[in-house]
């Protein structure tokens, strides 16, 4: 741990990682509340599965069409997957009358198979494809601190504007029709800022583990609080608190720090779960 | 006597999912009228267009034929003139939000877009509280309260938009006695200010407190009294059409002889 900050003096990407760590954990910290109230921790999961496959698609172009193509960045591939999945997954979920786990489970393996199958047939890019599986904190540039704050500031606009309709169409959707609510278009900007939010941590610990982030935070805010703003905020803090100290407690150590984040959130779930059940008893 | 205001009419409704010719309709021909100081009981057997009829009323869906007004314009319009209890509202047993919280949504129709309800919209919704007699646990999580007092809190939320009409659809179901009397005052005082529609499957309650009974069962048959009457229990067991409709007897799981006695429980 010491040692992670006294490095930090040498090595400018520790910085960065700590950064984009802080900022993508305000993010997921702000949209995971609505995920665990209206929830849609699955939905969250096959949209970051989804975008694996944006990812794979920019790389098999970026090889396709080298170097005419060298600027697209994989991560402005995962935020056109994200918004794509996120505006599919809206309109399937109210005009195509499948169940919906069903629905979840299809697009989720397909987005992957997708991205396996493109970045396959792109030499040279198989260990790229897993840092973003996987995330790889430890390569978070100044770039992707820039993507990530812009992200957030979109996120927080958003939910400036919107907040009422997404928190009414999370207690009670029927009801927020009746409202007058458009239903449809508020399920669908959620979910963007899901999407929005996964793309922010990728990096940070990568697409198959955000789902733990999105909805563990939030899950155990929840245990603590009883309105949805004490239960963000105490979300924001977990969130922030734990895409950072975690991976400066392993530094130096083989232990993913992915991994390490993402089973301190299940620790700091389950405390709080069972906190709250020894408080019943 | 002058008639009370007309709050909402409904003149020659006719109502299918799927294609005409393909599927029956679910309600056929409906005509109802509801006035100021009405409290209507909307009784009828499962599958008889008791939630169709609910859902036209509030715009949800609009009929085949027909017209629905209320207060001379499409329920769509004026949506927030209707005070709605569902049966079983989604709300999660976890969701993070108070009673305020939930009755605040009911004045979400009113408010711009944005983060939080203003000032304007706290002293309606404490009336609203106050009136469904919930404000005494304003700040409990809706989850931990019990089935009745979350009923009522339904009501408030109901309330919360100084609506003109409020449509129940079975709000005693999983309430206990005891709640039961206390929202029906409720109810009772709230209809001296507004027309009342409950639609319920318990016959012995709505007609001891409804002032009128109204039968669906694809068609509408509306009895001006509220007594437990021949045809309202045939219609219970989803054979009023014996009575009105001759030659309609597919749907009669009865023969008009036999349903002389209403169901134990419906004793008191």
């Amino acid at each position: 741990m010491i040692r992670f900050f006294s490095d930090m003096a040498i090595n400018p990407l520790l910085l960065t990682g700590v950064i984009g760590g802080l900022l993508s954990g305000v993010a997921c910290g702000v949209i995971g509340p609505y995920v665990i109230t209206r929830r849609i921790v699955f939905l969250t999961g096959a949209i970051a599965h989804i975008v694996v496959g944006g990812v794979g698609a920019v790389l098999f172009l970026r090889y396709q069409f080298a170097p005419a193509l060298d600027w697209l960045e994989p991560l402005h591939g995962a935020l056109i997957a994200a918004i794509l999945a996120a505006v599919l997954v809206g309109l399937v979920q109210y005009h195509v009358k499948e169940r919906l786990d069903t629905l979840i489970g299809a697009l989720w393996a397909t987005g992957m198979a997708v991205g396996i199958m493109l970045v396959k047939v792109t030499p040279g890019y198989q260990t790229e494809i897993f840092s973003y599986l996987f995330g790889n904190v430890s390569v978070v540039s100044a770039a992707d601190v820039k993507l990530i704050a812009a992200l957030l500031v979109v996120i927080l606009i958003v939910v400036a504007f919107w907040h009422k309709r997404i928190f009414a169409l999370c207690l009670d959707e029927e009801y927020a029709r009746l409202q007058g609510v458009n239903v449809l278009l508020t399920n669908i900007v959620l979910l963007c800022l899901v999407s929005l939010a996964v793309v922010a941590l990728i990096r940070v610990v990568g697409l198959i583990l955000v789902i733990a982030l999105l909805s563990l935070p939030a899950a155990a805010a929840r245990q603590m609080t009883r309105r949805l703003f004490p239960m963000m905020g105490v979300s924001i803090i977990l969130c922030a608190l734990l895409t950072t100290i975690p991976r400066a407690a392993v530094y130096g150590s083989r232990i993913a720090p992915e991994s390490a984040i993402v089973l301190s959130a299940a620790a700091v779930y389950l405390v709080s779960f069972g906190a709250r059940q020894l408080k019943r008893l | 006597m002058t008639a009370a205001e007309v709050i909402l009419s409904v003149s020659g409704v006719t109502c299918r999912y799927g294609t005409p010719g393909e599927t029956a309709p679910v309600l056929e021909d409906i005509d109802l009228v509801i006035r100021q100081n009405d409290f209507i009981g909307l009784i009828g057997p499962n599958g008889g267009g008791k939630t169709t009829l609910l859902k036209l009323l509030l715009g949800l869906i609009r009929p085949e034929r027909g017209t629905v007004e209320v207060l001379g314009r499409a329920p769509r319009e004026v949506s927030r003139l209707i005070g709605y209890v569902p049966q079983t509202a989604q709300i999660d047993q976890h969701a993070p939000a108070t009673v305020r919280d939930v009755v605040l949504t009911g004045r979400l129709g009113l408010t711009p877009r944005g983060f939080r309800y203003g000032r304007e919209h706290l002293a309606p919704v404490d009336r609203a509280m106050e009136e469904a007699d919930v404000r005494a646990f304003a700040d409990r999580r809706i989850g931990e309260l019990s089935g009745g007092q979350r009923q009522r809190v339904l009501i408030a939320r109901a309330l919360a938009s100084d609506v003109r009409i409020l449509l129940l659809d079975e709000p005693m179901a999983g309430v206990d006695l005891h709640m039961e009397a206390g929202i029906l005052d409720t109810l009772r005082r709230l209809n001296e200010t507004m027309p009342i529609v409950l639609v319920s499957h318990d016959i012995s309650f709505v007609s001891e407190h409804v002032k009128r009974v109204a039968c669906l069962n694809r068609r509408l048959v509306v009895h001006e009294a509220a007594e437990i009457s021949r045809d309202v229990i045939a219609c219970m067991y989803g054979g009023h059409d014996v009575f009105h409709q001759v030659g309609h007897t597919g749907d009669c799981p009865i023969s008009p002889e036999s349903e002389a006695e209403p169901e134990p429980e419906a004793e008191s």
